[in-house]
């Protein structure tokens, strides 16, 4: 399995592109949470390197999923008592929001799935996309991304665990093994040695994979 | 040739009992397994509920857990229905521990029964008992079963609304066939919360009423819960002991409608995609298969979408029903619960009636199957699971 392209959003970085330009439709983006905007507009960065790419199946990976619209309807719970509830939020922190707006963004009606597996998210769609892969599919977008709020900050603290310091998303469009391409390491794919309660783990290893893309001269 | 996938293992916990051979008498009995208003789930929302009656004290001692120790309610009914179907399918300690033994559940809500309740703490003054938060990772629910299990193998944790189970099953069948487990254990639990029920009534897709399936009166889905998981086999000669197979797994897809964030299409192309992909990977045509178990949830749009599809890739005279009116939609445990049901039609030749349908849709223009039917003969059935994001599972079982 090869990278064919790779597309990182990193605000506390700079890193971040204009949404206006990613996600045109004013609507699509006045709805979506931040990670939400985050996840989709490095999915379509990412594809747009390649122009002319139909990717046969999208793979998202997440932690802790959407939190801040996550916090965002438990608030609105608990302040409204249970009563005439705006649904937005509700919608949006469903752990496979990031990969079914990509699929309605895009028209992408191809195979559509989200891990959760907490620290081993991203290894874990690393495997899938491998399996796809092996299947006979080609360009498989695989999209890793987590958020952090201020009360995720104090209950991870509280807990004793680490957690990532500020949203970050990772896209990559994968291939199969062309000639003159570098392979991915098999590290990245089964992940051996990573505790799935290390929830910072879905994060460090989709930018461990970006840095190995980026240093990487025969891409 | 393809590896065959067969099925040797099954395990249901939902509103109609915690065992599957309780959830059989109730569909046996027609007896729908709905409750007026929750009795466990503290909320002000009074509405139909397939709640599991059993509370979390009754369920940690089924378990022989410590009452004390503090587990998610989802965690809970993952490895009731896990040990069951492991307990069913013959796999041994051995098995469990070994490294060709995989383990993937499926969940849409993880442990948020206990984070909203520590969250109400934390809001009021920063407080909240921290163990209360430890398992709302969707992943610490797999990894709550996999050590009560004693697996010690692959376990993975997916999430895609109310097709999660439906895409576990898939994913352990791909892993198979890829050569890379020889068994796996499948499915899904989703707890009743606070959280899902606001958001499903803040949908406005939550009937007031016990649900009715493709009824033309149908009005919206009753939310239950619970989990359902099934065993998952590599046919090979050197394969011996456990239970004899139910049936085999033959096919199955996923594919997205890519159409709204919560609706589907009224002509139903992602269904009907879905279905058509999971026959063509088994090889099969629409005349081989002799009964579809929809999605069913009994909102408008769904059942429209779905009965749409169904008609045009079967036909009017197609064999279809939803298991939604006796336990709910239990969301990410929807096709754990109903692969276990839909394997045991196949095993004994029993369809059972779409409960809460009495009067045909114009617009969807045919009618659920509402006899019991015994002694007939299924060689093939398609399964639905249908969920947020426009994600559509599709999978197919078939007779030995």
């Amino acid at each position: 399995m090869i990278i064919r392209a790779a597309y990182r959003i990193c605000p506390s970085e700079g890193q971040e592109p204009d949404y206006r330009e990613t996600i045109p439709d004013a609507n699509t983006r006045r709805r979506m949470s931040r990670i939400v905007k985050m996840g989709v507009a490095s999915a379509l960065g990412c594809l747009d390197m390649v122009p002319g790419t139909e990717p046969e199946a999208v793979i998202t990976a997440t932690a802790l999923g959407c939190l801040a619209d996550t916090e965002k309807f438990l608030i609105e719970i608990g302040d409204r008592k249970e009563t005439m509830l705006n649904p937005s939020p509700f919608i949006y922190s469903t752990f496979n929001t990031v990969a079914g707006q990509i699929a309605l963004v895009r028209g992408i009606r191809a195979y559509n799935m989200t891990y959760v597996n907490g620290g081993c998210s991203f290894n874990d769609a690393m495997r899938d996309a491998a399996l796809c892969i092996a299947e006979g599919m080609d360009n498989i977008l695989v999209v890793a991304y987590d958020e952090n709020t201020p009360t995720a900050e104090t209950v991870m603290r509280r807990i004793g665990r680490e957690y990532i310091g500020d949203a970050v998303s990772v896209a990559f469009l994968l291939s199969g093994d062309l000639p003159g391409t570098h392979r991915i390491p098999d590290s990245f794919i089964c992940g051996a040695g990573i505790d799935p309660e290390d929830m910072s783990g879905n994060i460090r290893e989709a930018e461990r994979l970006y840095r190995f893309y980026m240093e990487d001269d025969g891409k | 040739m393809n590896v065959r996938i067969l099925v040797t293992g099954l395990g249901t916990v939902s509103a109609a009992g915690l065992s599957l051979h309780d959830n059989i008498v109730v569909l046996d009995s027609g007896r729908r397994a709905l409750s007026a208003c929750p009795s466990f789930l503290d909320t002000v929302l009074q509405v139909p509920v397939g709640e599991v009656r059993a509370d979390n004290a009754v369920l940690k001692e089924r378990l022989g857990l410590p009452e004390g120790r503090t587990v998610t309610r989802t965690a809970l009914l993952a490895a009731l229905a896990a040990s069951e179907a492991v307990r069913d399918a013959g796999l041994d300690r051995g098995m469990l521990s070994g490294g060709r033994t995989g383990l993937i559940v499926g969940t849409s809500v993880g442990g948020m029964d206990l984070s909203e309740e520590f969250y109400g703490e934390f809001r009021k003054d920063g407080g909240g008992d921290t163990d209360l938060i430890r398992m709302h990772d969707c992943g610490a629910t797999t990894s709550f079963v996999a050590d009560y299990l004693g697996m010690t193998g692959f376990r993975t944790t997916v999430s895609t609304a109310c097709s999660s189970s439906g895409n576990a099953i898939m994913l352990g069948a791909r892993m198979i066939r890829a050569g890379l487990l020889d068994t796996v254990v499948a499915g899904g639990a989703d707890a009743l919360s606070r959280f899902t029920v606001n958001g499903f009534n803040s949908l406005r897709i939550l009937s007031s009423s016990p649900c009715r399936p493709f009824d033309v009166s149908r009005d919206g889905l009753n939310l239950g819960e619970g989990a359902g998981f099934i065993v998952l086999r590599k046919d090979s000669p050197g394969s011996v002991g456990g239970h004899e197979p139910y049936c085999i797994l033959t096919g199955w897809s996923n594919t997205d409608e890519a159409f709204h964030q919560t609706g589907s299409s009224a002509s139903g192309e992602g269904a009907f995609s879905a279905m058509s992909e999971a026959m063509s990977a088994a090889g099969l045509e629409p005349d081989d298969i002799d009964y579809v178990n929809a999605h069913g949830t009994a909102t408008p749009g769904n059942d429209l979408s779905e009965g749409t599809a169904i008609g045009r890739l079967f036909g009017k005279s197609a064999v279809f029903g939803s298991f939604k009116g006796y336990i709910g939609h239990t969301l990410a445990a929807s096709e754990g619960i109903e692969a276990a049901f839909c394997a045991i039609s196949v095993r004994d030749g029993v369809l059972w009636p779409s409960a809460g349908f009495s009067e045909e849709d114009p617009e969807i223009g045919m009618s659920p199957m509402c006899a019991l039917r015994r002694g007939c003969r299924l060689r093939h059935v398609v399964s639905n699971s249908f969920g947020f994001g426009g994600n559509n599972s599709s999978l197919v079982f078939s007779g030995l």
